[in-house]
């Protein structure tokens, strides 16, 4: 019991922190407050919740009319996914921002808790056995049958069957459950790494001199938290639907898919990215190096310089054009949109390419 | 020299990032307003719904009547599955009027026999679906089965203001435009024919207020009654959203008082490097 708490001392009280870090370093401790929330109302909501084919669809319909309070639960814990995403985007950002990633440990374990995390977000929107997320559903496990040789065994294997079924939607929900907890565990690990060197800090200044002690400093600034979430509250009450499509208030039909597949905002980036290219197995390759890219972070050496001013020119045209990316995903697949979802596709590879080669290049302008 | 650069590089960098925000931000402005031959559908007008604004509530004199139109024009076609006449109690009618209101419903229920009844409704009944299953809808409809309407409100683009245009968007077919036996011409439903004819025509129902049931009045109140079906915790979701938003300022001082409070002695350090006799710096020449 005493290691325990010397392990928890050491890691959120008496932990040497930097005095320069902003409000942007935020974003990590509102991250695993999303996370304790989403698990709590996730629970409460898989306690009426039926993961079978015919009742799914009916089962979130209940918890939304005649589940005490269950209306609540669900609006929190469906916007609370937006949250996860919009704090999970600006950590990334502000990771890039102030290069993080020479903490290649932390780096590497974010981007794995930001895969996860998108597997986790996709199950849950299956979950619900709407039009729009039974296709989704379709569409995105189809997405393996590109892996060679073992791709349509996976891909029967991951639907339990040769379509999409109840007894896919029973293994989604398996692991919806369970996913979190091995997030929450990853979180930890993150979190340790962090905290075995301590965060990276605006004035790139990473030794151990002058530094305060985590509690009550950092205490006293990461409450600032419980201010956001209670705007995400408000919001969420006030408009919980502005997010999500039509289609998923209208209960799976196999036999006939919406005109227009749109995923969740936090999908939209990568979903025109993989409609950029025509060819699937491309088209594919390009989504998953979308993210996978970030892990090539991790290899940049360079401690001595840093062209600061190119890096945020950089990441924030890298920002917009991520943006503009996400826009193109909820467009029709006609001109202009195919040839602009190429343009900013390249443009997204090309920026967070650059980003990388400037280190490459930095570190011969200084040596 | 060197400042002089950097000052410069800081004023490129901020103006090339501002540039292509907005870049393609007017990009994004301009795609967005442009219209496409491809929308195949009249989008609806927005109206002003006494419910939509950020804290407003239902109109439940409308929500009232809206359940009048449901109940003498829609309920022959289309169902209600997860609304139940308990739903009714103390949100848009008494106890008493919502009883009265199930009992004038038949429901099809097994008896102790397992035999198949008619009885009346009670408050624990949906209400009733007018056809067995989906099949015996489409037979009973050219193919086509009416959706159920619980939903409706949020399972459609534009929401009430599709649900309102619709109801008063029949028109007679133009030119070249094919519409088959049975069906109906209305530009706001996705490719222009639509299975269901128009319902609602001037003094079409009488309302038990007294409100005169013009087409318009009848589309608006059962838009609304639907909404309400939608979400029946509409009101107070919006009221909590007010008891929640009026807390947030007291919260934020404290908030804001208690980190400013910790941070003082950190934010107000003074580092002052002191020569020591003896060990002065080197003077300049």
């Amino acid at each position: 019991m005493k290691g325990l708490m010397n392990f928890v001392n050491s890691l959120v009280v008496v932990l040497p922190s930097s005095k320069t870090l902003t409000l942007s370093w935020n974003f990590g401790s509102m991250l695993g407050m999303v996370l304790a929330f989403q698990i709590l109302t996730g629970t409460f909501l898989a306690m009426y919740y039926s993961a079978d084919s015919l009742l799914a669809f009916s089962s979130v319909q209940y918890i939304m009319y005649e589940v005490n309070f269950g209306w609540i639960f669900r609006i929190f814990h469906f916007n609370g996914a937006s949250l996860f995403f919009v704090f999970l985007y600006l950590h990334i950002f502000k990771g890039l921002f102030f290069m993080s990633y020479r903490l290649k440990k932390v780096w590497m374990s974010g981007l794995t808790i930001y895969l996860l995390v998108m597997m986790e977000a996709f199950m849950g929107y299956v979950l619900v056995w709407a039009q729009m997320s039974f296709w989704a559903s379709v569409v995105i496990t189809s997405l393996l049958s590109v892996i060679p040789i073992w791709g349509p065994m996976i891909v029967t294997w991951i639907w339990s069957g040769f379509t999409v079924s109840g007894a896919t939607l029973k293994f989604f929900f398996v692991l919806h459950f369970l996913v979190p907890w091995g997030l929450l565990v990853l979180m930890l690990v993150h979190l340790i790494f962090l905290h075995s060197t301590g965060s990276t800090s605006v004035l790139h200044c990473h030794g151990d001199y002058d530094k305060v002690c985590f509690a009550p400093e950092y205490w006293g600034k990461d409450v600032y938290n419980i201010l956001v979430w209670l705007v995400f509250i408000v919001m969420s009450l006030i408009s919980p639907f502005v997010l999500g499509d039509a289609e998923m208030f209208i209960e799976a039909d196999p036999m006939m898919s919406p005109v227009h597949i749109v995923p969740e905002w936090y999908f939209l980036f990568a979903y025109a990215i993989l409609r950029a290219i025509p060819n699937k197995i491309l088209g594919v390759i390009a989504l998953l190096m979308s993210i996978v890219i970030f892990y090539f972070f991790a290899f940049v050496n360079n401690y001595t310089s840093s062209l600061v001013k190119l890096n945020k020119l950089l990441v924030f045209s890298f920002i917009v054009s991520s943006v503009v990316l996400s826009w193109l995903g909820q467009c029709l697949v006609e001109d202009p949109f195919t040839l602009l979802s190429v343009i900013f596709s390249l443009l997204y590879f090309g920026l967070s390419s650059t980003l990388l080669f400037v280190f490459m290049f930095s570190k011969k302008l200084f040596e | 020299m060197q400042r002089a650069v950097a000052a410069g590089t800081k004023k490129f960098a901020i103006g090339v990032g501002i540039a292509a925000a907005a870049g393609a931000g007017g990009l994004v402005y301009a795609l967005e307003k442009s219209v496409y031959a491809s929308d195949h559908v009249v989008h609806p007008y927005h109206l002003p719904w006494s419910h939509s604004g950020k804290f407003s509530s239902f109109d439940i004199a409308s929500v009232r009547r809206g359940y009048e139109v449901y109940k003498q024009v829609c309920a022959a076609c289309h169902s209600m599955k997860f609304i139940h006449y308990r739903h009714f109690v103390d949100t848009i009618m008494t106890e008493e009027e919502a009883k009265a209101e199930a009992a004038e419903a038949t429901i099809n229920a097994l008896d102790d026999r397992g035999q198949t009844i008619q009885r009346p409704g009670i408050l624990t009944d949906a209400l009733p679906n007018p056809y067995a299953n989906k099949k015996a809808a489409a037979a009973a409809n050219n193919g086509a089965a009416p959706p159920d309407l619980s939903l409706m409100s949020l399972a459609r683009h534009g929401g009430d203001d599709y649900i309102f245009a619709l109801l008063t968007g029949y028109f007679d077919a133009p030119a070249g435009v094919k519409v088959d036996e049975g069906k109906a011409y209305n530009p706001y439903f996705p490719g222009g024919v639509i299975s269901m004819p128009q319902q609602l025509f001037d003094e079409g129902i009488e309302y038990k207020d007294g409100t005169p049931a013009t087409q318009s009045q009848q589309a608006k109140d059962v838009s609304a009654f639907m909404h309400w079906c939608a979400e029946p915790f509409h009101d107070t979701r919006k009221k909590w959203a007010l008891k929640i938003a009026a807390f947030i300022p007291f919260v934020a001082v404290v908030l804001i008082y208690g980190k400013r409070h910790i941070w003082t002695f950190t934010k107000s350090q003074k580092f002052a490097w002191k020569p020591v006799k003896g060990r002065e710096p080197p003077k300049q020449h």
